[in-house]
């Protein structure tokens, strides 16, 4: 591991790791509302599925009549029926 | 969430449609230029439909230009388009603020007034004093002052003990209370005999005041003194007092009460016709399926709109009903003729009498009627004040 050290010290001060790491932080609240932060723009938009571009890779979400609420530089809120998520590397 | 919405709508937004290939690309732009745009929905593969802000269009309009995609305005929403159509309509606004003012200028009147009394006033007095005083349909709130009224109205009639009056809405609520006259009472100082109101033997004596007259076991007629409020005495002025005293005595009583033992009840035969009726004032519109025929018919009424409005809907149903005799049960007809005239004792005896003897007689007159007759024995005060009318001018008043 090239990043060990880093991981250890960040582990070590336990700090949030979203904000330190640049990670996404996907958030859902039950399968209507799906929340993703710290997102690098969307690859695909169609209603039954949205591809969402970020540092670990691209998440998918799968699932029906799918609106983006809001889109702004750091958050993208999308609600709708949600079937599954996953990240494609 | 709802905040958001109400600035978004105080702000005015537009709803917009962009067509073209790379609609991820144009809202990668978009979102990269900081530009806030919400409920993006991708109607196909091509189109897009999306709400942003007035000022942010004419930038999100660049952004598509560059991403080769091509904007359409479908609505316009929000507060300052709205105003803008209003300018046009200035009438509808005009309308609209005159009918808030007419409401707001209706609901400080007074337009129904709700009396209720209670011993014995009339409503329409009370309602025709009240609209001479000032409180009448028509009048507004703020002219009258309710304290200064109630106070007004107590003074100016003796009979009322209490009125309130209660403004909710346009209605006025008033309830008023009556005094309770007391009975007539010989003033203390008028000198009185006390007479038998009724024939009785005198069971118990109580002298007060005054001379008594007859004696414990004397058979009394109505209207023989009792005690006497005139003192003679020899070698002494004559007195007048005002006599006082109690005298229990036995008193008889018949009564005699009817009951019939044959009686109709009326029997629905099973036939009705609903007619509808429609009230607006004093005029009545009736729907009935067929006119009602019956020779006797038993009426229910029901009123569809609960609370009150300006019309109602009655629903009415006619049950023909018919005559049908049937036998009074005789132990029934007997318990409740003996009821009957039990309560008709009551009121016969003067108050705080009590029952010491009773029975009770039984008799079918035709087969059709039974007599119940109860005979009561009872002890009660027979005495009752009479004012003294002296002729005489050499009688002495006591003080």
């Amino acid at each position: 591991m090239k990043q060990s050290l880093k991981d250890e010290l960040i582990n070590a001060i336990d700090f949030p790791k979203d904000a330190l790491l640049n990670l996404p932080k996907i958030t859902l609240i039950g399968k209507t509302h799906l929340t993703v932060e710290n997102h690098r723009g969307i690859v695909e938009y169609l209603p039954e599925r949205v591809r969402i571009n970020s540092t670990v890779g691209i998440i998918r979400v799968i699932g029906e009549n799918m609106v983006i609420n809001s889109i702004m530089t750091e958050v993208i809120t999308i609600t709708g029926e949600i079937k599954s998520v996953e990240i494609v590397v | 969430m709802v905040s958001i919405k109400l600035w978004n709508f105080l702000r005015g937004y537009v709803i917009i449609k962009v067509e073209g290939l790379a609609i991820e690309k144009f809202l990668n732009l978009v979102m990269v230029n900081e530009v806030y745009i919400w409920d993006v929905e991708r109607k196909n593969y091509t189109t897009l439909t999306a709400k942003v802000s007035t000022k942010a269009f004419k930038e999100v309009l660049q952004y598509a230009k560059k991403t080769g995609c091509r904007v359409f305005i479908v609505s316009k929403k929000g507060l300052p388009f709205a105003v803008f159509r209003l300018r046009k309509r200035k009438g509808i606004v005009l309308g609209f603020l005159l009918s808030v003012l007419l409401v707001y200028l209706f609901s400080t009147f007074i337009w129904e007034i709700d009396i209720k009394t209670v011993n014995g006033l009339k409503e329409e007095e009370v309602a025709k004093k009240l609209s001479e005083m000032g409180l009448k349909s028509g009048v507004s709130k703020f002219k009258i002052d309710i304290n200064k009224l109630e106070k007004e109205f107590l003074l100016n009639n003796e009979e009322v003990a209490w009125i309130g009056i209660n403004v909710r809405g346009t209605k006025a609520f008033v309830k008023v209370v009556g005094k309770t006259k007391p009975q007539k009472v010989l003033s203390k100082e008028e000198p009185c005999n006390i007479i038998a109101k009724r024939d009785g033997i005198i069971y118990k004596m109580t002298v007060l005041e005054g001379e008594a007259v007859k004696k414990v076991g004397d058979t009394v007629k109505t209207g023989d003194i009792l005690i006497s409020g005139i003192i003679e005495k020899p070698g002494l002025d004559t007195m007048f007092v005002h006599a006082d005293g109690e005298v229990l005595a036995r008193t008889w009583y018949e009564i005699s009460v009817e009951e019939e033992l044959k009686r109709t009840r009326w029997v629905k035969t099973g036939e009705k016709i609903v007619a509808t009726k429609i009230i607006i004032g004093s005029n009545t519109i009736t729907f009935t399926p067929r006119k009602i025929e019956f020779e006797k018919f038993e009426k229910e009424e029901k009123n569809l709109i609960p609370y009150e409005a300006p019309f109602k809907i009655v629903k009415e149903v006619y049950y023909e009903v018919k005559p049908e005799v049937e036998t009074v049960p005789i132990e029934e007809a007997k318990e409740k003729g003996r009821k009957k005239a039990l309560e008709e004792l009551e009121k016969v005896v003067s108050p705080g009498g009590k029952v010491v003897n009773k029975k009770e007689k039984y008799e079918v007159i035709d087969g059709r009627i039974l007599r119940v007759t109860v005979m009561a024995e009872v002890l009660e005060d027979i005495g009752v004040k009479e004012k003294i009318s002296y002729t005489g001018g050499e009688g002495k008043k006591i003080d």
